[in-house]
């Protein structure tokens, strides 16, 4: 079932609950006092008639003969004559049972109205016990088969040696019509409100669980593969936050999608690049052996076969090599020492002027005192790789300059050569795996195209950063930052 | 002559394919970019064009394009053995395709097979005092028919296509039986016996020690 729908239905049964056990509260209660006042009326009566005859008894007091009740039948005719009274019927009667009076309606009492009042069973649903006044006196209320409500009441008083009974009937009818009339007009009242309030309740929860309705549908687009769908204006209350919260989820989620694609996307490149740089050095070695195994070769062409097989198996070795130092950079762990920068620069440097001085290159170090956490070995590989790369920029007699100071908690690696440059939109992919802005000339000084793919691995791995500013036919300059461990300048 | 154009940026390679495809008769042209490649189209033609995918100024694929509409058959050498990649170069109307690394011999049968399907080569081959007729697999000896099995005529055409090559007994078995060579040389041998005797190639068949054999001509 929906939400809204159970919602309604909801409310509508609380409502209906509410108006029900209201209506019937109040209905009830407007009985109870209508009936109070009737028996009230009634008790009142009564007592005024048993009064009138108590006065009669006293004033006659005469013996046991006959039309010695004469009295009593003529003060009570006189009473049921006049017109305003509120009983229906009136009864007097002896204790013996003798019946003295009775006016019309007869039928309204019982056979035997003593005992029916006085002894202790009663075969009407309700009796009550007045002796405020010390009188003895009965109220009971009953049920004719016809469905009317009568209230019969009876008294005692004493005549002489024996005691009489004076009974009387009123009509409770009125209170029980009134109750019906307004149980009828209260169901149908009840009806409509129930409807209203349904009515009400289904646009309230319509109105509440749409947030809901939008939410879901973003849902559905998003599962169907639009990540970019985020929900909007959805409110401030719980479902808005709800709505919050399934965007950040959603903005993670599709970063990480998008992350994950990218890195599928870089490894497909990454072997699709190594199948190549793999594949173009076996072609040639395979091509080449077959070419010598198979034919007769002149001179030249042997000696030319035999030098690619050996030039390409060297690169094959280079490329596996690197490969390694990669492999190897990912999985190893490897402790870091402070070591003065300067130091390990020098070094560098005292390693590759030799070299350097015979392509008529100069090269200069200008360090301060700073001293980072690093990897010694990993990180005189990373100054070689990159001081090598500058070689290989500059064709002929240019200097390379390395400068070294720290700033702000960070130490500043700069290595400067005035080389050819690299083109401005070959700059943001000379970091890639096999990834060469002259392919040709890297071939020829020996490069596989992983130099800077592993530097870059070296220096995050120091938690540093390598970034490079070129100008073409200007030179390059590549920037290493590392956190420094102490800047004594 | 049949002018072969190879377009290939790694010299290693452009050499190899250049050597074995001067040495099996053919004349080559070499280009090692893109852009090169598509100025010599310009004013060149070509019998077969030998197009590496992976090339600096245009990539074979874009070279592709250009030449379709020279009428120009082609060969893509690819290192990506993604079929998606091999069938993106045929349906662009490469003829074939060549995934590296690959054999000499491997290339220059497809080279042929590209050619002839050309009518850039007859259909005879003479050679040694014999006549091949390729397409009714009749050889002859002057007027006289020579009867040989499937096998042998196959094993014959393999000598006649790579005259002065020395045949390794693997590449034999692969090329004539179709599968991989795991050292019976019983049948090579045997095969090789029966063509000698048939087309009177006792002296010209030689075997190379350890190795194979060869067609001395």
């Amino acid at each position: 079932m929906k939400f809204g729908t159970k919602m309604m239905i909801a409310f509508t049964v609380m409502l209906a609950l509410a108006f029900g056990i209201g209506g019937s509260v109040l209905i009830s209660a407007s009985t109870g006092n209508y009936l109070n006042q009737l028996q009230e009326a009634a008790a009142s009566s009564h007592r005024l008639i048993l009064f009138t005859l108590s006065a009669v008894s006293e004033a006659t007091q005469t013996g046991e003969q006959s039309g010695e009740y004469e009295d009593f039948v003529n003060a009570l005719s006189r009473l049921d004559a006049h017109g305003e009274h509120n009983w229906l019927a009136l009864r007097l009667s002896h204790e013996d049972g003798r019946i003295i009076y009775t006016s019309r309606e007869a039928g309204l009492f019982g056979n035997n109205p003593a005992e029916q009042i006085l002894g202790e069973r009663v075969v009407f649903y309700d009796i009550y016990l007045d002796n405020v006044s010390g009188e003895q006196f009965a109220m009971l209320t009953f049920r004719t088969t016809q469905g009317s409500y009568f209230l019969q009441l009876a008294g005692q008083f004493q005549f002489g040696a024996s005691a009489l009974f004076l009974e009387s009937v009123y009509d409770l009818s009125p209170v029980f019509s009134a109750r019906q009339e307004q149980q009828r007009i209260y169901r149908q009242l009840f009806v409509v409100l129930i409807a209203l309030g349904a009515a009400l309740s289904w646009l309230l929860s319509f109105w509440m669980t749409s947030p809901l309705r939008r939410l879901s549908r973003i849902t559905r687009t998003i599962a169907s593969g639009d990540l970019s769908c985020r929900a909007t204006s959805i409110g401030s209350d719980e479902i808005g936050i709800l709505a919050v919260d399934f965007n950040n989820m959603t903005d993670k989620l599709e970063n990480n999608i998008n992350e994950m694609k990218d890195t599928m996307k870089r490894q497909e490149e990454f072997m699709g690049s190594f199948a190549h740089e793999l594949k173009t050095p076996l072609t040639s070695i395979i091509g080449y052996a077959d070419l010598l195994r198979g034919h007769s070769l002149p001179d030249a062409d042997k000696q030319d076969a035999a030098n690619y097989i050996f030039m390409e198996g060297r690169r094959l070795e280079v490329l596996s090599l690197k490969l390694l130092d990669l492999i190897v950079l990912k999985k190893r762990d490897f402790t870091f020492l402070p070591i003065s920068i300067a130091q390990i620069i020098g070094d560098a440097v005292r390693l590759v002027r030799p070299v350097l001085a015979k392509r008529n290159i100069e090269i200069s170090a200008n360090c301060d005192g700073s001293t980072c956490k690093i990897e010694p070995d990993l990180f005189m590989s990373l100054i070689l790789n990159i001081i090598d790369n500058a070689r290989k920029a500059i064709d002929e007699a240019g200097e390379i300059k390395i400068t070294a100071k720290s700033e702000g908690g960070h130490c500043e690696i700069k290595i400067a050569d005035n080389g050819r440059g690299i083109p401005e939109d070959e700059l943001y992919k000379i970091k890639d795996a096999f990834y060469r802005v002259d392919k040709s000339r890297a071939r020829s000084q020996g490069g596989v195209g992983l130099g800077l793919r592993l530097c870059d691995e070296i220096a995050s791995l120091h938690g540093g950063e390598l970034t490079f500013e070129s100008e073409l036919n200007v030179g390059t300059t590549v920037t290493i930052k590392l956190k420094a461990e102490t800047a004594d300048a | 002559m049949i002018k072969i154009f190879i377009v290939e940026d790694e010299k290693p390679i452009s050499d190899l394919l250049r050597m074995s495809l001067t040495k099996a008769g053919y004349e080559c042209k070499c280009a090692f970019d893109g852009i090169a490649a598509a100025d010599i189209l310009e004013t060149e033609r070509f019998d077969l064009i030998l197009l590496d995918v992976m090339l600096p100024g245009a990539t074979g694929f874009e070279l592709m394009e250009y030449i379709r509409h020279l009428d120009m058959p082609v060969i893509f050498i690819t290192a990506k053995n993604m079929v998606e990649d091999r069938v993106k170069g045929l349906k662009m109307g490469a003829e074939d395709y060549i995934v590296k690394p690959f054999e000499i011999i491997e290339l220059l049968a497809r080279v042929e097979t590209v050619l002839r399907r050309y009518n850039k080569l007859g259909q005879m081959i003479e050679i040694a005092g014999l006549t091949i007729d390729t397409r009714s697999m009749l050889v002859k000896r002057g007027d006289e028919e020579i009867p040989l099995t499937r096998k042998e005529y196959e094993l014959l055409l393999l000598f006649a296509r790579n005259p002065g090559t020395a045949l390794y007994r693997e590449t034999i078995y692969e090329r004539v039986w179709g599968s991989d060579y795991f050292g019976d040389s019983r049948t090579i041998d045997l095969h090789v016996q029966r063509v000698r005797k048939k087309a009177g190639w006792e002296d010209k068949l030689q075997s190379v020690y350890k190795v194979g054999y060869r067609l001395e001509v």
